[in-house]
């Protein structure tokens, strides 16, 4: 049961850093954005990266913020929940909802959604696609490796959480605090 | 008994959403979830092919990925997010409230008028509502205001955030129904200043009635000299004003388009908060996690939805949905459009209004756009903003309509322990029926939502 606890624990700090420093993110794409819109107004044109590149690198930054992140928001229990009916029931029974909801809904979710975007990626890197636009950026599979790399992420972040719930619910008493899960209730 | 369950499965989606969504799980994992266990019950029935699973991560990346409009999503939630943490917010309230104070009702003014100009800091409701109630409950409570007033204020104000532009929740909407984001933002701002009027009007009618509902500051508290008032104006209420006419003003000019002017107005608050010498690590770090964990909410939820509708749509949905509009004797445009209205309000008690946008508009999106209402508000493009506008506002009515309300669902956990849910539910009645005369003066007169992109020439 430690050994679970520290696996979980493991998990989560290697979602936690990557989302992280995905979060650096956010001011590259603003100044990105800022860059664009000013260069654009005066006419300038870096070489080599005109505006159709600097809006595709948007959407592309876009993608990598939400994909890093997915998997870090549960960990942090900030994906939205409906509690109004199950906010008044007993934690261990809270626990058995959180591990029904790991295997019915999210790791099947997850699974078959990284095992497809994976996939869609691979053939983008086979074939070297490259964006529509004649002046637009090269090797589409970045954007399309990164959502899949975000789907994995979201994976580990499930099964931390769901090694946390059984360590909650079968460990001994002395692990119980120490696994409190994300969306537990104090006891 | 097989043939009876694939030809209902996709009502059946439905039904084990329905449960499935109040187990208390995250909503984007049900739906993702559901869409996955259906998609299977499918193939064992031979209604639906595991190859169809392979267009799932295509419609991701098209709709969610690539598509230059949601990139204003992450902006607008971070441009929110500086703003708060650098306490810009927090400046407005404290500065409104000194120039209100020989106002009646000046305090519980100020927090409608935050809510106003602030709009865009969070966008959802559950969090505008609840860094309201931390910021303007105290200080209302402290003052000695009628505590029925002083919350019902504030969830009106932290619901008027979802409307008045910039707002994330239009921007969904335009994205989920195929209308222009710059359009919805100019059609949203004249009903969202209606309703903020009828607030300010209430509110100051009903302290000026009964000031001791509303106790003013001191006459002498605030800026002494001409010089200390114009300052207080120069620094806390000009520079976030300005930040966000800068950004709706770029767009209505048709200078940027809404994600370049989310861009920009998130550059603008960082510099602000430079300024105010409050662009910390420790800032920016606490900024970065709140801005990512809640686009990320956003988009789990965006991953979800996506493959439900795609599993929904391929066992054959919209017939079914269309089947059941028209077998319950729904199938003018006016029986529609009331339809969808009333299933929003009635969702509107549970959920946020993402949940609701992300699951009901892609089921009744092939419904409204074939809707002709040119009697009335018009129809293509024209409708679809009129009708979204309508939309909001109802939505807006419904988080705030007791006992479910989930703006006063939200509220409940933050309230200092001397205010309780009587005190929420009666403050909140006057509230409500101000938003039903804004609801019904929107879906009676659509010139108050299309009068503004006619000017500015977004629509025509």
């Amino acid at each position: 049961m430690t050994k679970l606890l520290a696996a979980s624990r493991a998990i989560e700090r290697i979602v936690e850093k990557i989302a992280l420093a995905g979060g650096t993110l956010f001011f590259v794409l603003t100044v990105v954005i800022v860059f664009d819109v000013v260069t654009r107004k005066f006419g300038y044109q870096l070489a080599g990266f005109g505006s159709t590149r600097l809006q595709e690198l948007e959407w592309h930054l876009h993608a990598a913020i939400f994909s890093f992140w997915l998997g870090f928001a549960y960990v942090k229990n900030a994906h939205v929940r409906i509690d109004v009916v199950t906010s008044h029931l007993r934690p261990r029974v809270h626990a058995w909802l959180e591990l029904a909801g790991c295997v019915v809904f999210a790791l099947p979710y997850c699974l078959v959604a990284f095992y497809f975007t994976a996939d869609f990626a691979w053939v983008s890197f086979v074939f070297g696609e490259a964006s529509e636009s004649a002046s637009g950026l090269p090797w589409r599979f970045i954007p399309k490796g990164v959502i899949a790399a975000g789907l994995a992420l979201l994976l580990l972040a499930v099964v931390s959480v769901a090694l946390r719930v059984v360590v909650y619910l079968f460990g001994p008493a002395h692990l119980r605090s120490a696994s409190a899960f994300a969306g537990a209730k104090a006891e | 008994m097989t043939a009876w369950l694939a030809q209902h499965l996709a009502i059946l989606m439905f039904v084990a959403l329905g449960v499935g969504l109040f187990c208390g799980f995250p909503v984007g994992f049900v739906l993702g979830g559901i869409g996955i266990v259906f998609g299977g019950i499918g193939i064992l029935l031979d209604v639906f092919q595991p190859i169809q699973f392979l267009n799932y991560p295509a419609r991701v990346f098209g709709a969610v990925a690539a598509n230059p409009v949601l990139v204003a999503i992450p902006m607008f939630i971070f441009m929110g997010m500086v703003l708060e943490r650098s306490g810009v917010a927090h400046e407005l309230l404290h500065c409104l409230q000194v120039l209100t104070r020989r106002i009646p009702g000046g305090l519980a003014m100020s927090v409608t008028l935050m809510g106003t100009i602030m709009a865009a800091t969070t966008g959802i409701v559950g969090a505008s509502v609840i860094m309201l109630t931390l910021i303007a409950l105290p200080a209302m409570i402290e003052r000695g205001y009628n505590k029925e007033l002083a919350v019902g204020t504030i969830a009106s104000a932290g619901t008027l955030g979802i409307l008045i532009p910039p707002s994330i929740m239009l921007v969904v909407m335009g994205d989920l129904l195929q209308v222009s984001v710059g359009t919805l933002f100019a059609a949203a701002f004249v009903p969202g200043f209606v309703l903020s009027a009828l607030y300010l009007g209430y509110i100051g009618a009903v302290s000026f009635r009964w000031p001791m509902l509303a106790p003013p500051l001191p006459a002498d508290s605030g800026p002494k000299t001409r010089g200390q008032y114009l300052g207080m104006i120069a620094t806390g209420i000009f520079p976030p004003t300005f930040l966000i006419a800068l950004v709706l003003g770029s767009i209505f000019g048709g200078w940027a388009t809404p994600t370049e002017a989310a861009g920009v107005g998130a550059f603008g608050a960082l510099l602000l908060a430079l300024a105010r010498r409050r662009l910390t690590r420790q800032m920016m770090r606490e900024t970065v996690l709140q801005a990512g964990l809640t686009n990320a909410m956003v988009f789990l939820l965006f991953f979800g939805a996506t493959l439900f509708a795609y599993v929904f749509r391929a066992l054959g949905g919209d017939e079914v949905v269309r089947g059941l509009m028209v077998s319950a004797g729904l199938d003018s445009a006016w029986e529609i459009f009331i339809f969808v209205q009333v299933l929003v309000f009635a969702l509107g008690f549970f959920f946020d209004w993402i949940e609701i946008c992300l699951i009901v508009l892609p089921v009744f999106a092939p419904l409204l756009q074939g809707l002709d209402f040119s009697s009335h508000a018009g129809a293509g493009v024209m409708f679809l903003t009129w009708f979204i506008i309508t939309l909001s506002v109802n939505l807006q009515t419904s988080f705030l309509t007791p006992p479910f309300g989930f703006a006063l669902f939200c509220m409940r956990g933050t309230m200092p322990p001397q205010v309780t849910m009587a005190h929420l539910y009666r403050g909140i009645v006057p509230f409500v029926l101000l938003q039903v005369v804004g609801l019904i003066l929107c879906i009676s007169f659509p010139g108050i939502a299309l009068w503004l992109p006619r000017v500015t020439g977004l629509l025509d």
